[in-house]
């Protein structure tokens, strides 16, 4: 297996989540959960079936609980399919991130990650399939600047667009499969893995590539800081797969694993930002943010990077 | 369809190769011979010779020569002669006259394949590297850098790689050849060679412990290849600079692990206007925890004899032109 390490300096939390703009987000997913009803009942692991009955944070009323098997993150009870539906595609939330004004403000944070993204992809395309131009499905994209950008990347001989969030438009009628599917940042929002993974190896040639990316529960930021970890919170993380889960999921589902990182950034930077917000019984952590310097940081957060423990992580699959 | 396969030569790699062979399975191992020791009890899953010629009254597919440089080409001759198929390892013979040889019996053996067992090209970090540079994501290769060291050790200047009639040369021809022929593969041929070849340290030797070489290719694009045996800590650094950006690569997964953990660092160009600092710009680094380049080379040898194609990594013009470039490293020192 391979890993990672990054040195991108110039990122900052600002440039992910615009603290106005992630606000707004976090108050419209709080008015659409905080009083749906959720069974206390903690289900099985949605990925493994194991039975659970650790729960690492409560959030809004929503408590994540831990397989003990491969230590992923997700609802400790899933609320019904429908209500999942409307929060991503009739809820104020969805209506706002809609919105041009939204979507441009994202095209100008994200621009040059998503540029910096494509440019890893091709590498990794270019390592396991060759140059040349494939077939692309981008599976549950949200934002229209990343499929523009990913329409004009030079591996996409065509691009089709399949289980997308408003405001982008859904392929019609797409029958065949590609070579290539793109599942960003999709899965950390499913009720049923399993499920959507095996819908997407039905698209997906014999030999073709899965790259996907998602926030990993077993990362850093958010086993530390749990409840007060602001990255995540319900309905837009449900399911916060560990490495470990990751490969047992594509195992399951007709995959070979060719690898998964977790090239995170923002692990440090997150805890940082915490400031007073961090456990108090984290001693350690209170120490390093309060006498460490930035070097310190970024030093920790290669180490993170180069061991999988990041909370973002990625995968490039085949499927068999 | 299972090959049946002979190893000669139960040193070191001939043990590396037995235990490859025994997981494919493509290849039988049915015998196996070496010169000097009886090897019999330990290899006793299959047919054990002390005579190399006496290997082939087995009806073999495929023969594995692992044994010293000097007895190689005649070993892969006889072999091609008996119309098996041949995997030799590096380096192929002492001098361009004994891959000129091989290549006349190779001609003459119908439908053959022959091997040389450049395993390097088969590490993950070059394979990463090669792919990036065929993208063309970076540009055209600028110039290069490659160092590749080890420490000889206590028995070195006693082991057979010592003495210049069994080798034919120094560290140069032993471990400097996987970096020469990393540096044809990457960059291209060279047609322009400048060198020291020294012996620094090694004192009983009578061949170098130390290469210094610079080598230009008809496009202009310059090598510099460092091969030592007084680098007191194991080394294997492989760094490319391309038009827009650079490929570095860091340590070489290996059984003791002493080159260190093996990395590839990608990076674009960056100046004042898009990083924060010039000369830091962004970085990606893959580090690999497996070697399966033994296995990989296999893999190669094995498809190629069943599909009847063409060896794609140590052919016998990858054996040519590096004995090639080590004679004339050898023959320009000092000039």
């Amino acid at each position: 297996m391979i890993r990672y390490e990054f040195i991108d300096t110039d990122i900052k939390k600002d440039d992910l989540h615009p603290d106005n703009i992630y606000k707004k987000e976090q108050k419209l997913a709080w008015d659409f959960v905080h009083d749906l009803k959720i069974s206390k009942e903690i289900i099985p692991c949605p990925v493994c079936g194991e039975a659970r009955s650790e729960t690492l944070l409560k959030k809004w009323g929503f408590q994540y609980a831990i397989c003990p098997q491969t230590w992923s993150l997700s609802l400790a009870a899933f609320p019904e399919e429908d209500v999942v539906t409307n929060y991503y595609y009739n809820s104020e939330l969805s209506h706002f991130r809609a919105s041009q004004k939204y979507q441009n403000l994202v095209l100008e944070k994200r621009k040059d990650l998503w540029e910096r993204q494509l440019g890893w992809m091709e590498g990794r395309i270019s390592r396991y399939l060759g140059n040349d131009k494939y077939k692309v499905i981008d599976w549950g994209g949200k934002f229209v600047g990343w499929v523009e950008s990913l329409d004009t990347a030079s591996f996409v001989k065509r691009l089709y667009i399949l289980e997308s969030l408003p405001p982008i438009q859904n392929e019609g009628n797409f029958e065949g499969s590609a070579d290539i599917i793109c599942l960003m940042d999709v899965l950390q929002r499913e009720l049923n893995p399993l499920d959507l993974l095996k819908r997407i190896a039905q698209k997906l040639n014999s030999g073709g590539l899965l790259i996907a990316s998602c926030r990993a529960g077993s990362g850093f930021d958010i086993m530390t800081l749990r409840e007060k970890a602001e990255s995540i919170f319900p309905l837009d993380h449900i399911f916060l797969p560990s490495p470990q889960e990751m490969e047992y999921l594509l195992n399951q589902t007709g995959f070979e694993l060719l690898e998964i990182t977790t090239p995170g950034l923002m692990d440090m930077k997150y805890i940082k930002n915490a400031g007073k917000n961090i456990p108090e019984d984290q001693y350690f952590l209170r120490y390093i943010m309060d006498k460490g310097d930035d070097l310190l940081l970024e030093r920790m957060q290669g180490f993170l990077q180069r061991n999988n423990l990041s909370s973002h992580l990625r995968c490039v699959a085949r499927k068999r | 369809m299972e090959l049946r396969t002979a190893i000669i030569g139960m040193g070191k790699m001939g043990r590396i190769r037995k235990h490859e062979l025994d997981i494919h399975p493509g290849f039988k191992v049915i015998g196996v011979c070496d010169l000097y020791e009886d090897f019999s009890e330990e290899f006793s899953d299959c047919l054990f010779f002390t005579k190399w010629e006496d290997v082939f009254s087995l009806n073999l597919d495929v023969v594995f020569v692992c044994t010293y440089n000097n007895i190689s080409p005649d070993i892969v001759c006889t072999a091609l002669e008996n119309n098996c198929h041949v995997f030799c390892e590096k380096p192929p013979g002492r001098s361009v006259s004994d891959v000129n040889r091989i290549i006349q019996y190779e001609s003459k053996a119908v439908n053959k394949v022959l091997k040389f067992g450049f395993n390097h090209r088969f590490h993950y970090a070059i394979m990463e590297a090669k792919s990036a540079i065929d993208s063309g994501r970076y540009g055209k290769i600028l110039c290069a850098r490659g160092i590749y060291g080890k420490a000889g050790g206590l028995g070195f200047e006693k082991n057979w790689r010592a003495d210049k009639d069994i080798a034919g040369g120094g560290i140069l021809i032993d471990q400097g050849i996987h970096m020469l022929d990393l540096m044809r593969y990457l960059v291209g041929d060279f047609v322009e060679v400048k060198s020291f070849v020294e012996n620094l340290y090694w004192k009983k030797i009578n061949m170098e412990d130390n290469a210094f070489v610079l080598m230009k290719t008809e496009n202009g694009q310059v090598a510099m290849v460092h091969s030592s045996a007084t680098q007191w800590k194991h080394k294997f650094s492989l760094d490319i600079f391309l038009e827009n950006g650079y490929i570095c690569i860091n340590g070489l997964l290996t059984s003791t692990r002493s080159y260190g953990e093996e990395s590839i660092t990608f990076a674009q160009k960056q100046f004042e206007d898009k990083a924060q600092a010039i000369g830091r710009p962004r970085e990606e680094t893959i580090f690999f925890d497996r070697d399966d380049s033994w296995r990989l080379e296999n893999e190669e040898f094995y498809a190629c004899i069943i599909e009847g194609k063409k060896i794609h990594h140590g052919n016998t013009e990858d054996a040519l032109k590096v004995m090639e470039l080590i004679e004339k490293i050898y023959q320009k020192s000092g000039s």
